[in-house]
């Protein structure tokens, strides 16, 4: 039953996945050549030096494209559900409400994870090559919360995207805006990591919004 | 043997506009059941309560025996649901709507609903987005009898659809309650099309039941009696009793639970004296129920 | 489940609240703020201030009185001698020192240790210079120094390991007697300095520890075996916690380091003598630390948001004078009393002590617990009014117990979940 509704999510999300996946990818690659522009225009010392003490984050320009990712799957796996309340035929299907839309959110969490993977891999690989792994774990942790933000920002999206009434929306929509910006209050490489727990802990427990909203939409508030 | 539906003290309201009043119906197995009433009338609020798209402000509905509200995932496998408009997932093609559903119902067989998509004109990796909306209401119907559930809510099938698969519609429903092992409530604004297909009517006026009987004793047992129209003619409704009076141009018509002389002793006492022509006239269902419902 | 979800849903909503709210109060009603800065006037052996209020800076001394500003300047010449050169008011000679520019300028020293430098994130990797090359100025290595269970120098350019060279550096370590992993690592990793200190490293059993290159070749030392016989028991005892390093021109301060105590003290040359500040109070964590000397006196401040310490040294580093002063914090201000009624506790990620985020709770007054249980009665006549009062609004109730004005937004933005 499980397989069935991955099943579905994938036949639906297909097209759609392929396109951000080599979207992410031109990204990260462009993120790749200008590591390698640096190299070619700079001094490696200077680059060095410039990361150690100024926080030089070369691919600060990039930290919105996880969350980025994160929005359009979610508004592209669940738009067409509320479309003619589409939703109503899981809702009908022999399986707990609760655990359908479980099956839904994770098929979207594994495709947004599939979707990164790669491009980060492109990343971990040229930055391998280019800098020790003092560099290389301090780029991780920098980038850790833009990357929470990006799941973040699907179970975000799904919650407001399934809520049925304007009010709660909004509400919702505010609510969003408000923590998402968390995850983007400190310029300084490294800054979260004492609180990446906490906030990976967090980006983990809102999963259960779009269950209260499907729950709501399934009670017919809104119609 | 226990109602496969059953609604007790149903009342809702939307805000302070009430929908639904009070009502009460069962529905016993075997049966092919039409849950009609003029726009607004509180059949779409019916479906969605049975549907557990809506909670009710008071009352409940039982389907096969569970409260509609919270239904286990065993009864949901034995029940069957259209939805109005015939949605369906149109990113998915044919063969690939019924590898979803399958693993979802035990008694699933694909035979039956690949013998219905076999009628239309359509190859297995067509997308029901690019079908025209009678060719996908009968995908959605393969994949409704396909799982052979004991009892089928439909909610306005014929809505979008053509003569042609309506009727297509009609005949197909008709050959599978054959067995009278299935229950099927449906609703439908094409009252034409059910006269030959339910056994049983619901009529809703305003919130409330108006008519629940077997359809055979209804159209029976409601008659019509048309005669002359002449000045001293009103039109009149006893809602109580279900008698109206129509006044048309040329000829008027009484309609009630009437023989001939009953329909003389009425418009007896509405003052109607003269009474030319009269007769009494065939009546369709269509006819029972605008007479009972009224023109506006 | 759905319950649980309105739970997060509300909980979460309210530690937003407090983080926003507050903010946003502040962006309207914060004034202008600022610490005094402290002075000592070599002329009249006394402390003199800037003070700021919320339109002017004023020239004041310990009194009150206020100076304007020639005056004012006339008394620090050491501070404002280009000033005076200029108005011809420079005097010939100060302490029996005589002025010039030149030997003013270089008598001069400014050091500033904040305490988000001792927690901030850094990455393990050090730039050894060379500290002898027999060029005018510094530059840059080509390679950084990484300190594990042994020494590595990593290239920049080849991101390799200088094998080579990384042997004999270890092979140096371990001679000297330095037990890794390292502990504290102090240094100041930059070319543009009038010479270098090298780092100063703490080893694993506490003792501290001066490397410098010298023409490639490691050049370090127990920094106890190279101090004066007076300084050594004090270098054994000495547990750094961190040692800030920042060469001046005048090639007097090594380091300023901070033991496991807070206690600062200066590290000075030419035989590491080591200089105990002598603070009243001072919290690395909570207080910048700023050292102006001139070629008479150390004058030693330290400063946070509620509390400023002035210690005065003479050139041989014996005390002089202190200052010391309690400040009025913004909580204390009419603005923050109202804001501590009004938000029951504030919830803040970012504390510029530190460079690491965190989460950063202040609780309000006892008046917020008032406005709460008001907040309270409040809900409660407003259900009564509308017949709505029940068991399973409970939670909702203590929501507004604990969150006051934030826990009655929450409740009436946030709908009921209709039981099953």
């Amino acid at each position: 039953m499980f397989k069935a509704l991955l099943y579905k999510e994938w036949i639906k999300l297909r097209l759609y996945w392929s396109l951000l996946l080599v979207t992410n990818l031109v990204f990260c690659g462009f993120l790749c050549f200008r590591i390698r522009h640096m190299y070619q225009l700079h001094d490696a010392v200077m680059i060095w030096s410039n990361w150690l003490s100024k926080g030089f984050l070369f691919y600060r320009s990039c930290h919105f494209v996880p969350l980025l990712l994160g929005i359009v799957l979610g508004c592209l796996q669940f738009f067409p559900e509320k479309l003619n309340k589409r939703l109503r035929l899981v809702l009908h299907l022999p399986l707990s409400e609760e655990r359908s839309v479980s099956v839904h959110l994770l098929a979207g969490l594994l495709l947004l994870t599939a979707m990164l993977v790669p491009g980060l891999a492109l990343i971990a690989l040229t930055g391998a090559h280019y800098f020790p792994p003092e560099f290389q774990s301090n780029l991780w942790l920098t980038a850790a919360p833009w990357l929470l933000a990006g799941y973040a920002g699907y179970l975000l999206t799904a919650f407001n995207v399934l809520e049925p009434t304007w009010r709660l929306r909004i509400v919702g929509l505010l609510f969003s805006a408000a923590l998402l910006k968390l995850f983007y209050l400190d310029d300084f490489y490294n800054a979260y990591f004492r609180v990446l727990s906490g906030a990976a802990l967090w980006t983990a427990g809102l999963f259960l919004l779009p269950l209260l909203s499907t729950h709501r939409f399934g009670k017919g508030y809104g119609s | 043997m226990p109602p496969v539906i059953e609604c007790r003290d149903l009342t809702h309201r939307f805000g302070s506009k009430p929908a639904l009043r009070d009502v009460s119906w069962q529905l016993a197995p075997g049966h092919i059941t039409g849950l009609l009433g003029r726009n607004g009338a509180g059949k779409t609020t019916t479906i969605n309560i049975l549907n557990s798209f809506l909670t009710p402000t008071a009352g409940r509905c039982l389907l096969l025996g569970e409260d509609a509200q919270r239904l286990s995932p065993a009864v949901k496998t034995r029940i069957g649901y259209q939805i109005e408009g015939h949605i369906q997932y149109g990113f998915l093609n044919v063969s690939q709507i019924e590898r979803f559903y399958a693993p979802f119902y035990p008694r699933w067989d694909p035979k039956i609903y690949y013998h219905l998509i076999g009628k239309l004109d359509i190859s297995s990796n067509q997308r029901l987005a690019t079908m025209s909306c009678g060719q996908r209401s009968q995908v959605a119907l393969g994949l409704i009898l396909a799982q052979n559930p004991d009892l089928i809510i439909f909610d306005d099938y014929s809505m979008g659809l053509d003569p042609g698969y309506r009727r297509l519609f009609v005949e197909v429903i008709r050959d599978y309650a054959a067995d009278g092992k299935r229950s099927i409530l449906l609703t439908s604004h094409i009252i034409q099309d059910l006269e030959n297909l339910i056994d049983h009517v619901i009529i809703y006026q305003r919130g409330k039941v108006l008519i629940d009987m077997e359809t055979s004793r209804l159209v029976a047992g409601f008659r019509g009696f048309s005669f002359d129209t002449t000045e001293a003619i009103r039109d009149s409704h006893d809602e109580v009793r279900h008698i109206r009076l129509d006044r048309g141009e040329k000829r008027s018509t009484l309609y009630g639970f009437l023989d001939a002389e009953q329909a003389r002793s009425e418009l007896h006492k509405l003052q109607i004296t003269q009474v030319g022509n009269f007769r009494q006239d065939q009546l369709s269902l269509e006819d029972v129920f605008i007479a009972l419902t009224g023109k506006y | 489940m759905k319950t649980l979800a309105r739970w997060f849903l509300l909980f979460t909503g309210l530690l937003l609240l407090a983080h926003y709210l507050p903010q946003g109060y502040w962006l309207l009603a914060a004034k202008k703020h600022r610490a005094p800065i402290v002075f000592y006037s070599c002329v009249e052996k006394r402390f003199l201030f800037y003070r700021y209020s919320e339109h002017n800076l004023q020239y004041v001394d310990v009194a009150g009185k206020t100076y304007d500003r020639q005056d004012f300047d006339r008394l620090l010449p050491l501070d404002n001698y280009l000033q005076l050169l200029r108005d011809g008011q420079l005097p010939k000679a100060i302490g029996g020192v005589t002025l010039t520019p030149e030997v003013i300028r270089r008598g001069r020293l400014n050091l500033k240790l904040r305490p988000v430098s001792l927690d901030s994130p850094a990455i393990p990797l050090y730039p050894l210079l060379e500290a002898e090359s027999g060029r005018v100025r510094l530059e840059m290595p080509e390679d950084f120094m990484r300190l594990s269970s042994r020494v590595e120098f990593v290239d920049a350019q080849t991101n390799a390991v200088n094998r080579d060279k990384s042997d004999r550096f270890t092979q140096a370590f371990t001679q000297a007697g330095f037990v890794f992993p390292a502990a504290t690592v102090g240094g100041n990793p930059t070319n543009l300095k009038p010479y270098d200190e090298g780092f100063f490293l703490t080893d694993a059993t506490g003792a501290t520890f001066q490397l410098r290159q010298l023409r490639g070749q490691p050049d370090l030392h127990r920094i106890a075996d190279l101090a004066a016989a007076a300084a050594k028991p004090e270098w054994k005892s000495l547990k750094p916690r961190y040692i800030h390093v920042q060469e001046q021109d005048s090639r007097e301060l090594r380091a300023i380091v901070i033991d496991q105590n807070n206690r600062a003290l200066l590290v000075v040359r030419p035989d590491y003598r080591l200089i105990p500040i002598p603070f009243k109070r001072y919290d690395p964590a909570t207080m910048t630390l700023t050292l102006r000397g001139d070629i008479l006196h150390r004058l030693i401040t330290v400063s946070s948001d509620d509390y400023v310490e002035a210690v005065v040294l003479n050139r041989d580093y014996a005390f002089v004078d202190r200052y010391t002063e309690d400040l009025p914090r913004r909580e204390a201000a009419s603005a923050g009393k109202f804001a501590r009624a009004i938000f029951p506790f504030t919830l803040d990620f970012d504390d510029y002590n530190s460079g690491y985020l965190g989460f950063f709770l202040a609780f309000g007054s006892r008046l917020a617990l008032l406005i709460n249980l008001l907040c309270c009665v409040g809900l409660l006549l407003w259900w009564l009014a509308r017949k709505q009062i029940r068991f399973s609004r409970l939670p909702d109730l203590l929501l507004v117990a604990i969150g006051g004005l934030y826990g009655i937004l929450l409740v009436a933005l946030v709908p009921q979940v209709e039981a099953g």
